[in-house]
């Protein structure tokens, strides 16, 4: 009775911790997403004109359309992310975090690029 | 300006850079002989909390006055550049960092005994705190040469 007590609570606790490494694991992939997003917008909204009026005309200004398309994307893609079925652990974890530093090391580097490019180059 | 607008300027600036000295105070947490789970706790909340006051007091203050009263100036001034390039980029590169800090947060409150345990994902989390904080201070810079640039006539 109290060994199958015991495994009861044990699984509950592995359900648990399997559920905070997935929640986890969704955030950090949807914060990839939007590191993606942030640079891509910012370019495109830039470089091509009817991008940039229409963030400014649906949210007021092309910044805060960016600030808040970028919370829905992350936002909306949380709770996909995590019913998604897939396996997890703190090894992907790990590796997704890198791949989180590296992206935005290399978003900062094209937005500062670009308008440095733009101003001094073009 | 008047005091709204003037307040809104200066919480950016408080707010943004109490998050930075906390996500700097962050690895040196994780460094410590003993790692303190509270303070760590407390840390990643009050920079996450702190950033996102600087993403409303600041997007409030750009929006409404920046482009009206002060970025003219700027293009009429010595150093067109500092706004062409400097504000253009920070206030977009600035998007990341709430979305950082709240991996940070998410990560302590989550992992809080791993973090003791595995080397790997407490090394990766100083990383990250680091990228904020090298983040935050080149956009503090940027806010400052932005800030010379206003009064700087050709």
């Amino acid at each position: 009775m109290q060994d199958s007590k015991r495994e009861n609570i044990m699984s509950s606790e592995g359900q648990v911790a399997n559920r905070k490494l997935k929640l986890a694991e969704s955030i950090i992939l949807s914060s990839i997403v939007v590191a993606i997003f942030i640079p891509t917008i910012t370019i495109a909204a830039e470089l091509t004109a009817p991008l940039k009026e229409w963030l400014k005309n649906t949210f007021y200004h092309h910044w805060v359309g960016k600030s808040l398309i970028s919370v829905i994307v992350f936002v909306g893609l949380c709770p996909f992310t995590f019913v998604v079925p897939y396996k997890t652990g703190l090894e992907r974890i790990n590796r997704l975090l890198f791949i989180l530093v590296t992206l935005v090391l290399l978003g900062t580097l094209a937005i500062f690029g670009f308008f440095s490019y733009e101003t001094f180059l073009k | 300006m008047n005091l709204f607008f003037l307040n809104a300027l200066v919480w950016h600036i408080l707010l943004g850079i109490a998050a930075i000295v906390t996500y700097a105070g962050l690895p040196l947490l994780l460094k410590g002989k003993e790692i303190n789970v509270g303070l760590l706790k407390i840390y990643s909340l009050l920079g996450f909390l702190g950033f996102l006051g600087s993403w409303i007091a600041g997007g409030y203050y750009y929006v409404s006055y920046y482009g009206k009263a002060v970025k003219s100036p700027i293009l009429e001034g010595a150093n067109p550049w500092a706004h062409k390039i400097l504000m253009e980029s920070k206030e977009h590169v600035f998007l990341f960092l709430p979305f950082l800090a709240f991996v940070v947060l998410i990560l302590v409150n989550f992992f809080s005994k791993e973090l003791i345990s595995s080397e790997k994902l407490k090394n990766n989390l100083i990383m990250l705190c680091l990228l904020i904080v090298t983040l935050g201070i080149i956009i503090t810079l940027s806010g400052i040469a932005i800030s010379g640039s206003v009064t700087n006539k050709p």
